[in-house]
Order: structure tokens, then sequence, then C-alpha cells
């Protein structure tokens, strides 16, 4: 049975504990180390906004019905031979469910446990909102709760250096101007071998389409600058690219919810293609 | 702070090369069809948000020789390729834990039997390379601008030499 604090409202039952392979992540196990309960009440409260207005939440909670269509839905309940832990209506009730239940007062531990359903068994790819008999956002929810765990700082590593990277550079992999500007050109030469006269356009104004690469292919995957360069130019596509920061179409901002990065990145590009008086953006595969 | 609407009309290539090729400012070369039968994993962001399925499948069949065997389910309702929202930008601490969450892509991969598997979008290529690599399938991934860079015709002007 659940003991129930008559005071504050708040079930103190234990968490499931979900019973997964360990990972380490440093982004996971040293953040964790730093929360409170008191921390991590004061950023649910704040994103969630409980007792206030949080009807956005509250009103898909209180809809869905637990038919389970989601589950067969998803690909990682299929993958693990339906095993509903990681079915998507479990994935909001073991998260955001418990967060507001809770009002927030949860062990960071608990928060741990969260971060790794938001972050690592779930993808957002809304497909289970199509068999969803309401078209609940679940995607959307989860989403939320990737902000909770971001603005505490429970982000797998690598994904939370590239934003930073995104913040810092507006591209993915610390990419300096120098860095791209070269690549383009470096590519310039190597295309020509196979076709005659090939341009890479950089910063040029008025011109039809502007095109975002990803930050990987200046960085590690250049034949998709000579492939891109190689169909522009043999169908006489008036295009190009941007000298300036915010020419990486990577938002990985977006991805852990970091809202600020997120419009930061889009605003870079859109800013380049008006100073460049750009007809078309093309971003990148 | 930022814009409220795109001020400016973003395209996804496939988009972009749907119209290169459907205009005819894009020939392929009949010759230079890629060869053998080719199965369509179909990115979310392009397909279940854009509605670009049709392109797609526009794109493969002018620049392969075919025929097209489709994942089941396709379309809008295909799986995702659990590299997307994140999936592979976690990092390689995750990457099994991620192969072992695609087992359905796997499942739905060896029943086309298609060696050959047109994956038009970052995630989706890394991803389903990985895949085919944990569950020891032969294959591979193909990315929409190495199809149509290798199919394209290319005129005498451009030739070298």
């Amino acid at each position: 049975m659940a003991e129930v604090s008559v005071k504050e409202g708040v079930e103190t039952r234990d968490w499931i504990e979900l019973k997964r392979k360990p990972v380490a992540d440093i982004g996971f196990d040293e953040t964790v180390k730093n929360l409170t309960t008191e921390k991590i009440e004061k950023v649910v409260n704040a994103v969630l906004n409980i007792g206030k207005n949080a009807a956005r939440f509250m009103a898909p909670l209180e809809t869905c019905i637990h038919c389970a269509l989601c589950s067969t839905a998803c690909h990682w309940y299929l993958s693990h031979d339906k095993d509903p832990t990681y079915a998507p209506v479990a994935k909001v009730k073991m998260t955001l469910w418990e967060l507001i239940k809770r009002k927030g007062k949860v062990s960071p531990e608990f928060m741990k446990q969260v971060a790794r359903i938001v972050f690592c068994e779930c993808n957002l790819c809304r497909r289970c909102s199509m068999y969803c008999p309401f078209g609940l956002d679940i995607a959307y929810q989860l989403g939320m709760v990737r902000r909770i765990c971001f603005i505490l700082g429970l982000v797998p590593q690598n994904i939370l250096d590239q934003t930073h990277s995104l913040s810092a550079t507006l591209n993915q992999l610390w990419l300096t101007q120098g860095d791209w500007i070269d690549t383009m050109q470096w590519q310039e030469e190597e295309v020509r071998a196979e076709i005659k006269n090939v341009r890479i356009p950089i910063d040029k104004e008025g011109a039809d389409v502007m095109w975002c690469p990803l930050g990987t292919e200046p960085k590690v995957a250049t034949y998709h600058i000579a492939r891109t360069a190689k169909i522009m130019n043999v169908a006489g596509i008036d295009w190009t690219v941007s000298a300036q920061d915010g020419w990486d179409s990577a938002n990985m901002g977006m991805f852990i919810r970091d809202m600020e990065t997120m419009q930061r990145v889009v605003r870079g590009i859109y800013d380049n293609a008006m100073r460049l008086k750009i007809k078309r953006v093309v971003l990148t595969e | 702070m930022g814009w409220k609407d795109s001020p400016i009309e973003t395209l996804h290539p496939i988009e972009f090369y749907y119209e290169l090729v459907s205009t005819g400012r894009i020939k392929i070369d009949k010759n230079k069809k890629i060869k053998g039968p080719i199965t369509i994993q179909d990115p979310c962001n392009l397909v279940r948000l854009r509605g670009a399925g049709e392109k797609v499948r526009y794109l493969v069949n002018a620049t392969c020789e075919g025929p097209i065997i489709e994942m089941q389910p396709n379309r809008e309702h295909n799986f995702c390729c659990n590299g997307g929202g994140g999936g592979n930008a976690i990092g390689p601490p995750w990457k099994r834990n991620r192969c072992e969450g695609a087992r359905v892509k796997a499942e739905q991969i060896i029943a086309t039997g298609c060696h050959n598997i047109c994956a038009p979008c970052h995630n989706c290529y890394t991803s389903i390379n990985d895949v085919l690599k944990f569950y020891n399938l032969e294959g591979h991934a193909m990315f929409m601008d190495e199809i149509l860079a290798e199919t394209m015709e290319v005129p005498e002007e451009f030739k070298v030499g």
C-alpha cells in the first residue's frame, strides 16, 4: 500500500526500479551526485507549473484510458519481446505521471532512471500518437521530461557536448569558420577532377538556393559535400553556402529540449538566408 | 527573438531532388541505374512529418532498376530506425542498447530479403548500418545523394579531359 503524507498530499511509496543492463555515462553518473530533492522539486515545478496551470500536462494524463494501443506501435516494446516497461504509456507513467503525482518531490536516483527512459529508450518518433484513439502526443510529454532533465544537467555526455558546441559556435562539432571555408574549397578542388569547372560558391548574394549541411559533413563525411556539388552544378542551380556561422542544420538543442540553443540555431540559418537574400533553403538529408 | 513562421521556404533534399528529376533538370542514365532489389527506410522527419513518402519512391523508381520491395509496415507507418530523436547522438556507450532496441528493424529488413536499403536521412543511414552489423546481416544503407550522383547523366560540357 502506498503511504500518503496527509500534510503534503504526496505519496511516499518507493518507485519501481527497472531491471536494465547498467550503462556507464558520465552525463548521468556524475551529475546525479550533485542533485538534491529540493533542486529537482524546483525545476519540475518551474517547467510543469504544477498547481497553477498544468492543464497542458494534466489533460493528456487524465484522458489516457490505458488501452495500450500505443504499445504495439513502439519498436522498443516489440524489440524487447513485448516487455511492458518499454511501452509508451509506461514511459509516461514512470516519468511525467510520477513527477506530477509527487509534485516533484523525488530522489536523484529516481531522476536518473527517468533520464534513461526519456533519452535512451524513446526516439520521439511519434508513431504511438498515430495509433492512440485520442491522438495524445506522447512525444511532446516525454519531450518536456527531457527539458526537466536538461535543466538538471542529466543528459548523456555526448549529446550535451554537441549542444554546447552549437551554443558556442552554431555548429555541432566545434569547427571554426576557417576549417569550414577550407573544407569547402578543398572539396571544390577534389570534385574538379571529375566534373569540369565545378564551383562551390561561398556567400553568394541573391542565389536561388542556400545549402546547409550537417556539422559531421565537413568534419568526417566530406563525400556528401562532393556529391551535392556535382548534383547542383550538373543541374545548373544558382546555389551557395554561408561563410558565416549558422550554416549547420544539426539541432541537438531540439533533441534535448534546450529551447534557447534550438531557436538560436534556427535563427542563425534564417538570418544568413536573409543576409544573402536567398530564395530557398535546402537542408541536408 | 526568433521568427514566428519560416520567412523563407525550407526544403528537405528529397523534395529538392524530386523537383530536379521530375522537371528534367537532372536526367538519369539508364545504363548506370542501381541494380538489384531495393527497400526503403522511411525517415520519420521526412515521411511522417512532411509526408514526402511518394517523392522518395518516385526517386528510387527513377534511379534503380528495382524492384522496390517494401518493408512491412511502410510509409508513415514504418518503424523508426532507432537513431532519431537523439538516438545516435547520445553516443557510443549506448550503441548496444540502441541496436537491441532496433530488433524490429532488423526483422523488417530480413523479411524483404534486400541488400540495398535506401535510407535518405543521416540518422537512419548510421543507424541502419549499425543494425546490419550488430545482427550480422548482409547489405548496406544508401543515401539519395549517393544514388543520384552515381546514376545521373553528366553532359559533355562537364566532362574532364
